[in-house]
């Protein structure tokens, strides 16, 4: 995005009008840090300081949410003509949700491929039109809550079968952020590790027990899949 | 309105919209959707290891099965 540019004067207000005839625009609009507050010195002979601060123009957000809403109206126009889509600038990844009960099926797809799909594609339409901006997650229905549920519930059950197994066990193959659920789902449970193995789209997560079992008749560090 | 969502996302994502041409072949059953960009923007519509391809195929099924047809898409080269 636009870079900060420095600015002078005899006073902070000096300074700001400065940046404001420099970028074409208001007081509002622009974001403005003060380096220094400047002083006018004793009778304004010793010590006069000049006022420095450092301004960029604000992105404007309602702009941003307008754009992102119509990205994402184009994509799912021919799956859900009438959608309502809100959007929180707040959050990080900002926020996308499609409100669309009917067609909330077939937004997310099978096994979330189609909302995966959207949501890669509206990143990379964002990122050629917004450059700069933070990435966006799509949700309709409760579709991320149940999954982040879902994705728990096996991460629990995985560490307990690596436990009572005494084995390596693995999850299916997960984007970065459904492995960093699991992570995060056994982050406190002290006798498993998780650990993430493989290459691109085929990487998954490993849950290793901290007490392996020894002189297994199967072969060491086997792997089962779940 | 399937060939409309191809020039959409195709038109997003390359340097140069106006090389971008999308016709549909109407079958009885399948329709063929072919895209044409310019040879720069080839790897904007593919993207890394055909990942964008693939989003662009996938969100394409979605769309085909509301309007209760299948559609195909090709990029040529």
């Amino acid at each position: 995005m636009d870079e900060f540019v420095e600015f002078s004067g005899k006073n902070v207000d000096e300074a700001i009008a400065r940046a404001c005839e420099h970028f074409q625009t208001d007081r509002d609009q622009l974001e403005i840090e003060i380096i220094t507050g400047g002083s006018s010195g004793i009778f304004g002979l010793v010590g006069v300081k000049k006022a420095r601060i450092k301004a960029k123009k604000r992105n404007n957000l309602r702009e941003l949410e307008l754009l992102i809403k119509d990205i994402i109206a184009n994509l799912i126009r021919p799956m859900s003509p009438n959608p309502e889509i809100l959007i929180d600038l707040q959050s990080e990844p900002i926020l996308v949700t499609i409100k669309d009960k009917e067609n909330s099926g077939l937004i997310i797809g099978r096994d979330g491929q189609t909302i995966a799909a959207l949501q890669y594609v509206a990143n990379r339409i964002i990122a050629k039109k917004w450059p700069g901006t933070s990435r966006i997650q799509l949700d309709t229905g409760d579709y991320r809550q149940k999954q982040n549920e879902r994705l728990r519930k096996t991460a629990i059950y995985l560490a307990q079968q690596a436990k009572r197994a005494g084995r390596i066990m693995s999850t299916q193959p997960l984007s970065s952020y459904h492995r960093r659920l699991i992570h995060l789902a056994l982050q406190n449970d002290y006798e498993v590790q998780t650990k993430s193995k493989g290459e691109g789209s085929m990487k998954k997560v490993l849950i290793i027990p901290k007490k392996r079992r020894r002189n297994k008749p199967f072969r060491n560090n086997r792997e089962t899949h779940y | 309105m399937l060939k409309d969502l191809i020039e959409y996302i195709a038109k997003s994502l390359v340097d140069n919209p106006d090389a971008v041409s999308v016709s549909e072949i109407e079958g009885e059953q399948t329709s063929v959707i072919e895209l044409k960009v310019a040879k720069e923007d080839l790897g904007k519509v593919i993207g890394k290891q055909g990942r964008t391809a693939r989003a662009m195929r996938t969100i394409l099924g979605a769309a085909s099965t509301k309007a209760q047809k299948r559609a195909v898409l090709e990029i040529l080269e």
